[in-house]
């Protein structure tokens, strides 16, 4: 925005010697700009008429990208502002404002900046229409929920694989690694406690290593009745104001500083999952009921990509997905898995229902295709295998008992 | 079901049941080509190998759990249910590295040849190795085959039992016959029973009554209802005319011999399951199955007789036991801390075969089978801290053996113990500073003697500094400021005072280069066994006619701990220590 300002008015004030020529009578500069501000105002305005209606049509619709999305993508934000600077850059000059206003390079200026956001605007029909057809929003909308369920899935994994990697420096250094419920365990050691609300968002894993390390060699145990040092924490928990996230003797504390090993973060505003999840079964269900077989795979593929980044994002990582799955760190922790795997569930029951093969063998065709592939990914995902092998038997077994 | 689907309800189910079976098996082909190449120079071993062997048996477990879905809702449907197997069947057709070559004996006979290149000795151990990594996969998937369809069965006779239905009766003939002799039948039930104790695949499989019911559920024992499938199967299948089958090494089977027994008279009894049983011969059959387990018990024993026997001793196991008793020696002994605090402990050495002092110990066997690796077997500290513990109550003994010495005091008729008491600490006063009493184990001890209390008697007099932590315990007070311990003797009957800077010395002797507490393990070879047997005639002698054979074997099932000390204890100046006499009364 700012850059767009100082564009817009900087520009014009440069003592530049050229200009239009008609523009050299400062007259004759006066009258056109003073006739183009007009226009410009109430073409300006008619687009956005014209937009405003296009939107609250988009908005109707129940499959949308977001409307910030769409604006965003036709470029419609920086047209608006650019048309609403170009008229006070006219203003402006009109005023006597840059080199050599009301006429001069300032005024050939505001009549370049002035043709900009009107290409601008034909660019903006374009796309709109484009933009609005409804098998692009359709694709938009499944394109904006994939990216939104793909941040919350890559963040779940990446705090599996955090935990992993905190757990073997925890162990190397003997230092217990315990969720919330055991920050009680070694009560003789001082508690580290969160300074703010928030989600941790990184771990110095040198200190952790550090304050383990210097525990055991000055037999810390011996004096604190046993008791050794505890991380309560791990990537991504959510913690209180003085949610305990370590103990820690505190002779130790001159050596590692224990709360610089934790960065706490306010959580970022995100779509929760549950919501993406409803809205991508909902679309599901609804073209199950309609038997759309062809539309019911778009669907499909977007649960193929979504399950297949697990495996992929722990290969990046060079580590395998093992344990279950949809496991989480804790046990009766709810994952984005879980969620997923419920709702492929209820969709395999309502598709294997409807009695349409088609139907029937697309919705059981996806675990199929997802097991296909993350068993011959290198490494293999066993895990993810053995979650699609579930659900299809379970479709199966639910078409067994028609 | 919707009323579009009512009339072709038929037609959808088959097709999509015939479609999903097939997709399945591209899924299981897709993971064949990957990890089972049949050109034997892009053959897997190793991590390969195995993901290619878990995925596999996913997809076998996947056909089984969809059969079972069939059985449940149309135990007729035979097609679907042969189709399955037919695909199953279908994994790993064509991929035989059990014939691949070179086997393990082709490259020992190269070895023999005497002049071997050794690379090409290397890389055909190599080849070798990896052909029996393969076979040994391929045998596991056939294994996993038979397993599930053993499972299968399982859940069949299941249905069978509830619900009594004829249909069952011919789903299980049929998918008997996928089982076609007795000896590997039972290497199947066997190993199915393990696979249902280690996780709970089949658990899923037994719908959980509803909760209005009021029963109370518990989980089936699905290993041991495998014992039954088992016992039909087997009825089937032994031939009486070929007597006594045998059924190799069938731990889990063989674990439940009289369980195989009852199982054998149930299914006799049990009207819906009579039908699976053979018609000609029945008693025969039955007889032989039980002979054929109990004698599979016994080779087993046998075998693992002979393990034991064979296996060297385990050195953790040994480090385990010596350190648990080293360490209960040390937390058990009573005085020494005392007289090493005073001075009067000595520590000596002598050479070997000039030993001095007298020796100490506890001789004992135990079994072998708790020091030998891969023994299940927890806990064996125990065994050490036993010993370490024995003897150093032992000490004690000693000790007081040896204060028989010292006088007694003259206990006045109408003198309390507790007076006698107070005497008695004020006359060896002038003997010394560090005074002990020592006091036969009674509850009302702080009672008769009127102390002042320890903790645990409800006090708050402190033990000594020097007395160990694990016998605080046996701290039951303090008269006049001497602590009062209590020792586990039985024979005990009076009370024992004594200034322990100058009433006795204790010397600890240990060999040069060795250690004050000896211990060691022995494990008899063959050898020695029949040396020692002959040396020892009492040795493993069950009676007088017990065979050599038999002590020779039980003897090397065993192995003969040593913990002994060498100490003694000196009395220097017997005035420095009274006896006080309790009364029959006070020492109850």
């Amino acid at each position: 925005m700012f850059l767009l300002v100082v564009l817009c008015f900087g520009i014009a004030f440069l003592p530049l010697p050229w200009s239009f020529r008609s523009f050299r009578n400062p007259d004759v500069a006066n009258s056109y700009l003073a006739t183009l501000w007009q226009v410009e105002a109430a073409a300006l305005g008619l687009t956005l008429v014209v937009v405003v209606f296009i939107l609250q049509t988009v908005h109707g619709r129940r499959q949308r990208p977001s409307l910030r999305d769409l604006a965003e993508k036709i470029w419609l934000p920086a047209l608006f502002y650019s048309g609403l600077f170009g008229i006070g850059l006219i203003a402006v000059v009109l005023l006597g404002g840059g080199h050599g206003a009301p006429g001069g390079w300032a005024a050939s200026w505001a009549l370049l900046w002035a043709v900009l956001p009107a290409l601008g605007l034909v660019n903006l029909f374009i796309q709109m229409l484009h933009a609005i057809e409804p098998e692009r929003l359709y694709r938009r909308w499944l394109e904006s929920i994939e990216k939104e369920m793909n941040k919350h899935i890559e963040a779940d994994v990446l705090r599996r694989i955090a935990y992993n990697v905190l757990k073997t420096i925890c162990e190397d250094s003997e230092v217990k690694l315990v969720g919330l419920l055991g920050s009680s365990l070694s009560p003789n050691l001082e508690p580290i406690m969160a300074s703010r609300a928030g989600t941790v968002t990184d771990i110095n894993l040198r200190r952790v290593r550090r304050a383990g390390l210097i525990s055991k060699e000055t037999r810390v145990a011996e004096t604190h009745d046993g008791d050794t040092p505890v991380v309560c924490v791990t990537l991504g928990d959510r913690v209180g104001e003085a949610t305990i996230l370590m103990r820690l003797a505190r002779v130790i504390h001159q050596y590692v500083t224990p709360r610089r090993a934790f960065k706490i973060e306010s959580a970022p505003t995100e779509v929760d999952l549950d919501v993406l999840l409803d809205d991508l079964q909902d679309e599901a269900l609804r073209l199950i009921r309609a038997l759309s077989p062809r539309a019911y795979r778009r669907v499909n593929d977007v649960y193929e990509r979504l399950l297949l980044v697990y495996p992929k994002t722990w290969a990046r990582y060079k580590q395998q997905l093992v344990g279950g799955f949809a496991d989480g760190l804790y046990l009766i922790e709810w994952t984005p898995g879980r969620s997923i795997s419920r709702a492929l569930h209820a969709e395999v029951e309502a598709a294997i229902a409807s009695a349409d093969s088609n139907i029937a063998e697309e919705a059981l065709n996806l675990p199929i295709r997802v097991a296909q592939q993350a068993a011959t990914l290198d490494p293999p995902a066993p895990a993810l295998v053995d979650e699609m092998l579930n659900l299809f038997v379970y479709g199966v077994g639910e078409a067994a008992r028609l | 079901m919707s009323e579009k689907a009512q009339p072709s309800s038929e037609r959808y189910q088959s097709r999509v049941m015939g479609w999903s079976l097939l997709r399945l098996s591209e899924l299981g082909k897709t993971i064949e080509y990957k990890n089972f190449s049949l050109d034997r120079h892009q053959a897997v071993a190793g991590e390969q190998l195995k993901d290619g062997v878990a995925l596999l048996k996913q997809v076998i477990d996947a056909y089984f759990r969809i059969a079972k879905s069939i059985i449940d809702s149309d135990p007729r449907d035979a097609k679907t249910l042969s189709s399955i197997n037919d695909y199953v069947n279908g994994f790993l057709t064509y991929w035989t590295p059990e014939f691949e070559h070179p086997r393990q004996v082709e490259v020992e006979l190269y070895r023999e040849r005497g002049d071997v290149d050794p690379r090409r000795l290397a890389a055909l151990e190599r080849q070798a190795a990896e052909n029996e990594e393969r076979a040994a996969a391929k045998r596991e998937i056939d294994q996993w085959r038979g397993i599930n369809r053993f499972g299968l069965l399982w859940w069949v006779e299941r249905l069978l039992r509830t619900t009594g239905d004829a249909d069952y009766t011919k789903l299980w003939e049929d998918s008997s016959r996928y089982f076609g002799d007795i000896e590997s039948t039972a290497a199947i039930a066997d190993a199915a029973m393990k696979e249902a104790r280690e996780g709970h695949r089949w658990l899923g499989w037994v719908p959980t009554p509803e909760a209005s019911s009021g029963r109370v559920f518990s989980s089936p024992a699905i290993d041991r209802e495998f014992l039954s499938t088992f016992v039909l199967l087997a009825l089937r299948l032994i031939d009486p005319a070929a007597g006594t089958p045998d059924l190799g090494r069938v731990p889990h089977i063989t674990a439940n011999v009289e369980q195989v027994e009852r199982e054998v008279a149930e299914a006799r009894q049990n009207q819906a399951i009579t039908s699976l049983l053979p018609d000609d011969e029945l008693e025969a059959r039955a007889d032989l199955l039980i002979e054929a387990v109990q004698r599979s018990k016994r080779i087993e024993e046998q075998a693992e007789e002979e393990r034991i026997i064979r296996a060297e001793l385990d050195p953790r196991a040994i480090l385990t036991v010596e350190t648990a008793a080293r360490q209960a020696w040390q937390r058990q002994r009573l005085l020494p801390p005392l007289f090493k605090m005073l001075n009067v402990y000595r520590g000596e050495e002598f050479e070997e075969g000039d030993e001095q002092g007298e020796w100490r110990g506890i001789t004992r066997w135990e079994l072998k089978l708790w020091f030998v690796a891969d023994s299940s077997v927890g806990g064996i500290e125990t065994i050490g801290s036993e010993r370490g513990a024995a003897l150093a109550e032992g000490e004690t003994s000693l000790f007081l053996d040896a204060a028989g010495v010292a006088p007694e005091y003259r206990r006045a008729e109408e003198e309390s113990a507790g007076d006698a008491l107070r005497s008695a600490i004020e006359t060896v006063r002038d003997r010394g500073e560090s005074l002990v009493v020592l006091a036969p184990l009674n509850w009302r001890l702080s009672q008769v003697l009127d102390l002042e209390p320890a903790a645990d008697f409800g006090g708050n007099a402190t033990p000594p500094a020097w007395l160990s932590a694990d016998l605080t315990s046996r701290f039951a007070g303090s008269v006049d400021g001497v602590p009062v311990i209590q020792v586990r003797e039985p024979d005990l009957q009076r009370l024992l005072v004594f200034a322990a800077e100058n009433f006795a010395r204790w010397t600890q002797w240990r060999p040069r280069g060795g250690e004050e507490l000896h211990f060691s393990i022995k494990a008899y070879s063959e050898a020695e066994a029949r040396e020692a047997i002959i040396e020892h005639a009492d040795w493993f002698r069950a009676d007088e006619n017990t065979p050599d054979e038999e002590r020779v074997r039980e003897l090397r099932k065993a192995v003969y701990i040593d913990v002994h000390e060498n100490l003694n204890v000196e009395v220097v100046e017997d005035q420095a220590a009274l006896w006080v006499p309790l009364r029959e009364d006070e020492s109850e």
